[in-house]
């Protein structure tokens, strides 16, 4: 599913340059739940963004359902996201001016793809067990079910990839088990799922545990 | 329910989104839209104004071939004078010469006694030839204007003239005298629409009746330019080509010491409210108004810009949303233009509104006839709609050029605001606004002070109080009003005092043109004035037989090459280069002054004592005391009749005289002060909107800075410094500008205020000071926020 060869990410200024992605090689299979863990500044989230394609890399290949990602424009790219990842983070990213059932109706308007249908939305919705939640706003709902309508926008596009950045961060341990448990059944049903984490609890959820630190993955756990 | 999201789907989710935000902003969405508004139906009315301008006449058929054949005397060292009569005998020439005319007529302005069941008033008319209705066609109400004037009692009147006369609008056959000759009605004509024409009054006398002056020769030597002569050309004939041959034709009516220097000209009846000639600073006042549309309407955008891309720093989550959902670049730049044009499209609607309010008021500022028709008109609808949406993406490219390359990784781990950092361009866009602020404020400071210094100071004498009656100085109505105790004085003048009348006047080889003007010596002394040089108490006193000395002015002694005043005292002056002409003696010279406006230079003036002139109507001057003036005014009023005076009486006080000569400049006045009140008024809130993105964006900064221990007044002051730096880099574009162009424009007048140093720094301090004011409780607000609530805010 992916592929990470020699992933090197960098950002200069004037004076420095700092990498914050190292020689990164990892390969996902299809369906697998991985967990990547490290301290802060150690470039969880750097792979990731360079993962979603919301970044490109500096320098190596990268190689998403066999497609070479580095080098296609940023459009295509933006189709590619749109039709194969889904993202959900920390803080939930919910427009807060629209309601739950338009938050995730949002996933599906810029797929090329299948035509996507409004049905998807109360479907997704039902999964995430906030069908009776449709018509409210992100501020009406508890932290735990903000981040189950996050969960429902990035189903809602059936994406082959979910990255999910700090899941549980800001949810209570209650809230935390419901959204890794929800994201445990995604990956049984075949979606990849790579989450950035600093819980060891929810990285135990996952199928492999990938180590980074300053950069570079450095180790593996299989569970 | 089930179904794709198509293209209605996808519409109503951008709505949705593109509502909710506007209702989540309400006030400064409403702030942006109102600001578009206004600016929208500022620029709008100002170009419905020139639209109205260049089509001036346009309701004539075929106006395009109308010409008016206008004069154009010139001489060494004068600015040319232009005026929009001709010769009286120029019309049949043209039209026995001419085969390239095909109609020509002429029209000559009277002020006449109308009389009608025994009741008389003073108004003001036309003599016109019968043809002249043929050349403008104007629609008709009732009978044939055509041929209304063919008989020397015949008489047509606009409609509104018609009821004011007869009560109603068709009255064919009713019979009204004129100077107290009966003449009949035989035509009505629809109103002139005002400021759309040139004629400026409704009644149409027989230029074939014998109180007509048509029928006047000129005096011997004399060159009489009093026709309005209007000329139809045939179809594809050359304006140029007709000119030439009027050229030929009037020759042989030009005074032989006037060749070279008059010359008649064509002008198209289109293009006659902007000859610079005929309305001086009509032309400039429709630039300027351009040039505000112009500015308010780049305030109002570049306002709203700014507004909207402040607004959209709220929107960063949203955008990072889309784009990790997969939207590119161009559909995110895409629904922000969408919405900008939307916007646009409210705004316009709301300007629509404001027009129709504020239309009328503007129609009597400019004296135009203006409409908004958008009913009758659909293609100023389409124009507008098209319009609207052109401007909606120019002004949500920036908005849209800005959001949509944030990088959606860090928009999506919250770091958007701090990415919607300050830009260049939106300093660049603020600094621009309040230059252009301080740019009106300035030029609105300084067409007051013009207008000011013209109708006080520059007229070098007192006509506080100073009454003018148009009558040839009665002596019994004089005496008579003399002995009221509300008249501190009483004099009398030829109409030349008020009206320009000049001639040339021999000075070595050079004719030089001077104005002629009458008056009695009393009269300087009711102005203020004292010679500098000479007496003029040497004259025979008002009432005894005239004089043969002249009285001048400075500009003739130096003009003259008189030498000082005091040496021109004694000098002979010769009126004419006839050696009949001996001349007579200079015994006075007055300090120059004018009831002329100060646009001109004041020309060489020779005063005679005589009360009349050959010919020339003349005035009584009548100075009041200033105290009891109704009264005063009925008395005069009561002598006038007891004095047997045959014609209505007519009077005006001096300053309402001078007034009006300044209308232009008042109305410029007027421009600026408005328009510079809706400049501050947009650019107040694009202040307010750069405050909120400020404050948005700097909270940690300042959260940090008062953990660290900043009181609330230090942080205050460095967020007003802030907001206050593009104002004060607008001083750098405003004040060079302003300078040359206000430098410019006061070059136009021949007497001016200087342009005051510190008018610049006051413009800029007052645009300061809206800064203050309307960033100041927002800056405030953040300012005292606990340290806490700003560090918790990331």
């Amino acid at each position: 599913m992916i592929t990470l060869d020699e992933i090197t990410k960098s950002y200069a200024t004037a004076d420095i340059e700092t990498r914050a992605l190292d020689a990164v090689s990892l390969e996902v299979a299809e369906g697998e739940f991985v967990a990547v863990m490290g301290p802060s500044g150690c470039g969880k989230s750097t792979l990731l963004n360079v993962l979603g394609l919301l970044d490109r890399p500096s320098g190596g290949s990268y190689r998403l359902a066999g497609i070479e990602m580095t080098g296609l424009s940023p459009a295509r790219l933006a189709r590619l996201r749109g039709e194969h990842i889904a993202f959900v983070f920390q803080n939930f990213n919910l427009i807060d001016d629209l309601t739950v059932a338009e938050n995730v109706e949002v996933s599906l308007l810029y797929r090329h793809g299948e035509a996507a249908t409004k049905d998807r939305v109360a479907e997704v919705l039902d999964q995430v067990g906030l069908g009776h939640r449709a018509h409210h706003r992100p501020q009406q709902l508890s932290g735990g079910q903000q981040q189950r309508v996050a969960i429902a926008r990035a189903l809602a596009g059936k994406p082959s990839l979910i990255l999910a950045d700090e899941p549980t961060g800001n949810l209570d341990s209650a809230n935390g088990e419901q959204v890794i448990e929800l994201l445990q059944q995604v990956a049984a049903a075949g979606t990849t799922v790579i989450m950035v984490t600093h819980s060891h609890r929810d990285a135990a959820a996952a199928q492999r545990i990938v180590q980074m630190l300053d950069g570079r993955i450095v180790g593996e756990t299989q569970l | 329910m089930s179904g794709a999201i198509g293209f209605w789907g996808k519409a109503r989710h951008f709505a949705t989104a593109y509502a909710r935000n506007l209702q989540a902003t309400r006030l400064l969405s409403a702030i942006a839209v109102a600001g578009l508004a206004v600016g929208l139906a500022g620029a709008l009315m100002l170009a419905l104004v020139a639209r109205n301008a260049l089509s001036f006449n346009g309701f004539v058929p075929d106006h395009e071939r109308i010409y008016l054949g206008i004069s154009i005397l010139s001489g060494p060292g004068m600015v040319p004078e232009v005026d929009p009569t001709s010769p009286r005998r120029a019309a049949g020439l043209i039209r026995a010469n001419l085969p390239d005319v095909e109609a020509v007529g002429r029209l000559s302005a009277a002020e006449v006694a109308l009389r009608r069941k025994g009741e008389a008033i003073r108004t003001k008319i036309y003599w016109a030839d019968p043809e002249i209705f043929n050349i403008l066609r104007v629609p008709v109400v009732a009978g044939r204007p055509q041929e209304a004037l063919n008989s020397p009692d015949g008489l047509v009147m606009t409609q509104s003239e018609a009821i004011r006369f007869f009560g109603r609008a068709d009255p064919l056959g009713a019979v009204i005298e004129i100077d107290g000759a009966p003449m009949v009605l035989r035509a009505v004509i629809a109103d002139l629409p005002t400021g759309m024409t040139d004629l400026d009054r409704g009644i149409f006398a027989s230029g074939r009746s014998a109180k007509s002056d048509f029928g006047a020769s000129d005096a011997p030597g004399g060159f009489s330019i009093s026709a309005r002569t209007y000329l139809r050309l045939r179809q594809g004939a050359s304006p140029t080509a007709v000119e030439r041959g009027l050229a030929r034709l009037i020759e042989g009516l030009v005074p032989v010491d006037l060749h070279g220097q008059y010359a008649m000209r064509l002008v198209p009846i289109g293009a006659l409210a902007l000859h610079p000639g005929l309305h001086p600073g009509a032309r400039a006042r429709l630039e300027v108004g351009s040039l505000v549309a112009a500015f308010i309407l780049f305030i109002a955008v570049t306002n709203y810009m700014n507004l909207s891309t402040a607004l959209s720093a709220r929107r960063w989550r949203e955008i990072g949303v889309r784009a990790g959902c997969g939207a590119t670049r161009g559909q995110i730049a895409r629904q922000f233009l969408l919405e900008a044009v939307a916007t646009i499209l409210i705004a316009l609607l709301l300007s629509a509104a404001l027009i129709e309010l504020a239309l009328p008021s503007l129609n009597a500022l400019f004296e135009t006839q203006a409409t908004f028709d958008y009913l009758a008109h659909p293609m100023l609808l389409l124009w507008l709609f098209a319009g609207g949406v052109a401007l909606g993406l120019a002004a949500g490219a920036y908005p849209a050029f800005v959001l949509s390359g944030l990088s959606p990784a860090a928009l999506l781990r919250d770091r958007g605001v701090r990415m919607m950092g300050r830009s260049l361009v939106a300093d660049l866009l603020v600094a621009v606004q309040f230059a252009i602020l301080i740019g009106l404020m300035i030029a609105l400071a300084v067409v007051h002070q013009q207008r000011r210094f013209a109708t006080t100071e520059a007229l070098r004498l007192n006509i506080d109080q100073v009454l003018v009656v148009d009558a040839p100085c009665p002596a019994s109505f004089r005496q008579e009003v003399a002995k009221l105790p509300g008249v501190l004085g009483t004099s009398c003048a030829g109409r030349g005092l008020l009206e320009t009348n000049f001639s040339f006047v021999p000075s070595g080889a050079h004719q030089i043109p001077t104005d002629i003007v009458t008056i009695l010596p009393s009269g300087f002394s009711l102005f203020g004035i004292a010679p500098i040089a000479g007496s003029i108490s040497t004259l025979p006193a008002d009432g005894e037989k005239s004089s043969r000395g002249f009285i001048v002015n400075e500009t003739l002694v130096r003009r003259f090459g008189l030498g000082s005043p005091k040496a021109a005292v004694g000098k002979l002056l010769r009126l004419s280069s006839d050696s009949s002409d001996h001349g007579a003696p200079i015994v006075a010279v007055m300090p120059d002054f004018s009831f002329h406006s100060v646009e001109a230079a004041i020309k060489p003036t020779i005063y005679f004592d005589q009360p009349s002139s050959q010919g020339e109507s003349g005035i009584v001057l009548i100075k009041l005391a200033g105290r009891d003036i109704p009264e005063s005014l009925a008395a005069i009023d009561r002598i006038w009749r007891q004095t047997g005076q045959q014609q209505p009486i007519h009077r005006q006080f001096l300053s309402d005289r001078i007034e009006e000569l300044y209308r232009n400049l008042e109305r410029n006045s007027w421009i600026f002060a408005l328009f510079s009140g809706v400049a501050a008024l947009l650019s107040a809130t694009g202040i307010a909107g750069m405050a909120i993105a400020t404050a948005e964006r700097r909270t940690k900064e300042i959260g940090i800075r008062k953990a660290l221990g900043a009181r609330t007044e230090q942080v205050l002051t460095l967020l007003l410094a802030r907001m206050s730096r593009p104002v004060l880099w607008a001083n750098l574009i405003a004040w060079p500008c302003a300078w040359w162009m206000m430098r410019n424009w006061l070059n136009g007048f021949a007497y001016r205020v200087p342009l005051h140093w510190w008018l610049f720094p006051a413009a800029a301090l007052i645009a300061l000071a809206i800064t203050l004011c309307s960033a100041g409780l927002q800056a405030w607000n953040v300012a005292r926020r606990r340290p806490i609530e700003a560090l918790r805010y990331e």
